[in-house]
């Protein structure tokens, strides 16, 4: 059964920040989805967006069905509704904070409840908010974001490229990454793709913020951007072919 | 001298040429911004080459499109909405070739300042900005990006801070000398700086006359060198605020 959308109000917010808190002081209660739907503690979406839980096989699988279900609204209007994230996160707690042998492993409070104020090192750790921006913006090339081999929330090629905003929202080096790093066999991304070493990630970041002074990589395709690469990245370029 | 990054042969656009006025409407969340360039910022350029104009703080920045050289178009919404805070953005205007050698910036210009509804045409230029940010258990650090230039970050869990720091010269000379030494040793040591950004020719003004040595045209050569230089500049840069005197007589005020 699917419910309607809706928005957190700052009371709302206050009763889940506290609740994270207590599950951090080591609480065993059940996460407050009464708030999502009582008025008192949240508000009646600007649209009428059906919405349902279900599980997700990954980062990825969440993204899309975000993306899709999103997908009729502005974008400039929900990007920053803190009250709209803060309110998926609770509605979707039990995908980003599941609970595992009777526990849930509870992180900050910025990955659950969206700052009021953009900041990108803030706004890339909240676990609705950039899966679903992940997807939206990169498609299919999110995977190389939101796929983990060892099974975790967040792998280090999602740490290297989305904490840096001229990274993450720039779709030719995200289509990159994803032709460099992502296995479209195994659905996998590479084997080696995480490690620090040559042709590694932070590679990759070091070698776009050195050319951004000469080239303009968002104007370029990402075979072109590819093009650019030293030969340290040619190992995993060999692997799959360019687009 | 430092290694110039500028092997594409890109040009740089006069910055008189451009003006680039902030506004945040009343009600608004976020600002947004105008931009106008001169035609003559773009003489002997590629007519099809296109515009970019890109908002930028810190880390974080945006991207519009202006159109090309020979047909400017302003994009029908200039919201500064992603920018890591409001206050010190800078903006980076690219002329890049999309039709020959795709993605080869042309021309740019980085590092300019935009003139306030109320700047009187004159930009101010703001040689170290003071960014408060969320620093875990750290006062301060300097932040050092050789694009947009040194930033002096300070907590904003000491809510305080802001006043002492404006007017305590005891709080003032325990963290500026420290912190102007680390953008000196950055200035001579950094490899990746790019001598015509307007950042590095300020600092290089400040310390000229401060200091009376242009590094534009002579740079300490080593490392026994670069030490002697930046202790003489924090011993100067000290001298000129009178940190320990104003400070005695601070304290001798406050009690």
């Amino acid at each position: 059964m699917s419910d309607l959308l809706r928005t957190l109000n700052p009371d709302g917010v206050k009763e889940f920040r506290q609740y994270l808190h207590d599950l951090r002081g080591g609480a065993v209660t059940a996460p407050p989805f009464h708030l999502l739907t009582d008025p008192a503690y949240s508000n009646d979406f600007s649209a009428d967006v059906p919405i349902q839980t279900q599980p997700f096989a990954d980062n990825y699988a969440f993204g899309s069905y975000l993306a899709t279900t999103l997908s009729g609204l502005n974008r400039n209007q929900i990007a920053y509704d803190s009250a709209l994230w803060s309110w998926l996160a609770l509605y979707f707690f039990d995908h980003v904070c599941p609970l595992e042998n009777g526990k849930r492993s509870v992180l900050e409070d910025a990955v659950y409840i969206l700052a009021e104020t953009f900041n990108h090192r803030r706004y890339y750790r909240h676990l609705v908010r950039t899966p679903w921006e992940a997807v939206s913006r990169n498609g299919d090339c999110a995977k190389v974001l939101l796929q983990t081999r060892a099974g975790g929330k967040r792998s280090d090629i999602f740490e290297q490229l989305a904490a840096r905003q001229t990274i993450f929202g720039n779709r030719t080096i995200i289509a990159g990454a994803y032709q460099l790093y992502y296995d479209p066999t195994a659905q996998l991304p590479k084997r080696g793709a995480g490690g620090k070493g040559a042709g590694s990630p932070r590679r990759l970041v070091s070698f776009v913020q050195q050319i951004d002074l000469t080239y303009d990589l968002q104007a370029c395709t990402p075979k072109q951007f590819l093009d650019l690469l030293p030969k340290e990245f040619a190992k995993f370029i060999t692997v799959t072919s360019a687009a | 001298m430092k290694k110039r990054i500028n092997f594409t042969g890109r040009r740089k656009l006069a910055a008189e040429h451009i003006e680039i006025r902030v506004q945040k409407p009343e009600g608004q969340k976020y600002p947004t911004f105008t931009a106008s360039i001169a035609p003559a910022a773009m003489d002997g350029l590629d007519k099809n080459a296109r515009v970019y104009i890109e908002p930028y703080v810190v880390s974080s920045s945006m991207r519009f499109d202006f159109g090309t050289v020979s047909q400017p178009q302003i994009p029908a919404e200039t919201l500064l909405s992603e920018l890591d805070r409001e206050e010190s953005f800078l903006f980076r205007v690219k002329v890049v070739d999309e039709s020959g050698h795709v993605g080869r910036i042309l021309a740019d210009a980085s590092g300019i300042r935009p003139k306030d509804a109320d700047d009187d045409g004159i930009n101010r230029k703001s040689l170290f900005p003071v960014q408060w940010l969320d620093l875990g258990e750290r006062i301060w650090r300097v932040d050092l990006n050789p694009h947009t230039g040194p930033v002096l970050q300070a907590t904003t869990k000491v809510p305080e801070l802001p006043t002492k720091l404006k007017n305590d010269p005891l709080l003032q000379g325990v963290i500026y000398p420290q912190a102007f030494r680390e953008v000196l040793w950055f200035l001579v040591r950094e490899e990746e700086i790019d001598d015509d950004l307007p950042w590095v020719q300020n600092w290089r003004d400040f310390i000229l006359k401060l200091t009376g040595v242009n590094l534009d045209e002579e740079t300490p050569e080593d490392d026994e060198e670069r030490e002697q230089f930046v202790e003489d500049a924090v011993k100067a840069f000290s001298g000129q605020h009178n940190f320990a005197s104003r400070a005695k007589q601070f304290e001798e005020v406050v009690a």
